[in-house]
This record gives C-alpha cells, sequence and structure tokens, in this order.
C-alpha cells in the first residue's frame, strides 16, 4: 500500500495534546509496511505549526525523524504546480488550502492508495482516506 | 571524541595540512570529515521503517500546544 501523509497527520502524532494523538496513533498502526509519502508543502505546514505552537524542538525533532526515515518526500516542479494551480483554481470553496490541492494531485500522479489525514475535503474529492 | 594515534606518510601529511589550511580548518578536522566520507561510502545510513519512527516519536509527543492544532489552520498564520 502508498500511504500520502498529509500534515494534519504529522501534527497529530506529535502533538500529546492534540484531540487527534490517540486516533492517529491507531491510524498509524494500519500503514504497517507501507510505503510513505509526504510533500514539501506539507513540511512546510507541519515545522511552522509545531515551532509557533508547541516548540522549536518539537519541529526539529520532526525533521530529524523524516530524514532517518524511508518516507518518500516529493518536491514541487513547474508541471505539478501548474496542475495544482489548476486544481485550486477549480475548487469553489474558497477554504481548501493550495496544499490540499497539491496532495490531490500527487495522489493520482504518484498512485496513492490512502491519504492519511483528517480533512474531509479529500473523501469529497472522491481519495481514499486511512480509516 | 576519542584520540587516536594514526602514522600517515611525510607527503601524505603535508598534503592534508596545505588541503586544511585552503579550507581554513583544521587538520584534525579535516581527517574526522575524510573519515565520515569514507564510512558513509562503506556503509550508507540504513533508513528506518516510517512506522517504527512515527511510533516512537508519537510515544514520546511533545506535551504542550492547542488541541485543534492539526486541524486549525490559523494557526499557520497568527502567532
Amino acid at each position: 500500500m502508498r500511504v500520502l501523509f498529509d500534515a494534519d497527520a504529522y501534527i497529530a502524532i506529535y502533538g500529546h495534546e492534540d484531540s487527534s494523538h490517540a486516533k492517529a496513533m491507531e491510524l498509524l498502526e494500519k500503514t504497517g509496511t507501507s510505503e510513505t509519502f509526504t510533500t514539501w508543502d506539507v513540511i512546510d505546514e507541519v515545522t511552522t505549526k509545531l515551532s509557533y505552537k508547541i516548540s522549536k524542538a518539537a519541529a526539529e525533532k520532526f525533521l530529524f525523524d523524516l530524514a532517518v526515515s524511508e518516507t518518500v518526500i516529493i518536491y514541487s516542479n513547474e508541471d505539478l504546480m501548474g496542475r495544482v494551480v489548476e486544481t485550486f483554481n477549480a475548487m469553489r470553496s474558497k477554504n481548501v488550502s493550495f496544499t490540499d490541492c497539491s496532495n490531490i494531485v500527487i495522489y493520482e500522479d504518484y498512485f496513492i492508495d490512502r491519504i492519511f489525514s483528517f480533512d474531509k475535503i479529500y473523501t469529497k474529492r472522491g481519495l481514499r482516506v486511512l480509516s | 571524541m576519542n584520540r587516536v594515534q594514526v602514522l600517515l606518510y611525510p607527503e601524505t601529511h603535508q598534503k592534508i595540512k596545505n588541503l586544511a589550511r585552503k579550507k581554513k580548518i583544521s587538520t584534525s578536522k579535516f581527517i574526522r570529515e575524510a573519515a565520515e566520507e569514507k564510512l558513509n561510502q562503506e556503509y550508507p545510513v540504513t533508513k528506518k521503517k516510517t512506522i517504527d519512527v512515527l511510533r516512537e516519536a508519537g510515544k514520546n509527543a511533545f506535551k504542550g500546544g492547542p488541541k485543534d492544532l492539526s486541524s486549525n489552520d490559523d494557526y499557520l498564520y497568527k502567532i
């Protein structure tokens, strides 16, 4: 199975007080031996939120863990960005983030089976989330 | 760090000193970096399973922060 990690999943894992912490740890077990992916945009979000609201040490720990894990980091490029912009512009809601749109495009490009996220936007768009 | 005594050929020693000076680092640092580089070639860093890394991170999760940190994107912009 190929699993794409969204920012909220990481934050829920690293933040003990987060209301989704227990659920995230439960779902993590379902990733098993999956190939895991995340994006540079997600890393940006997670690092910023952890640093702003928990601690710099938490953000640094997240980056360190990412570097030593098998998770594949997907970087943006001109072609990908063009399709993310198209997806973003096609959204009717103003509450869908650019990072969400990036994940939607990457989900298809990388033949992802499940996205690890609590965001309802993905199921609304027909993506399969880890559950 | 451990102190290690190593015997070098004079010309090797001279080359190391010259290069270290050029790089503005100590001879010791130059030799340490060269040793690390060689070790990384011989023993590439093996990545750990994502689930194992994150399971450990979750067990030692950080205290503090709001309960809705994962779901509220306002925190990205409002310090």
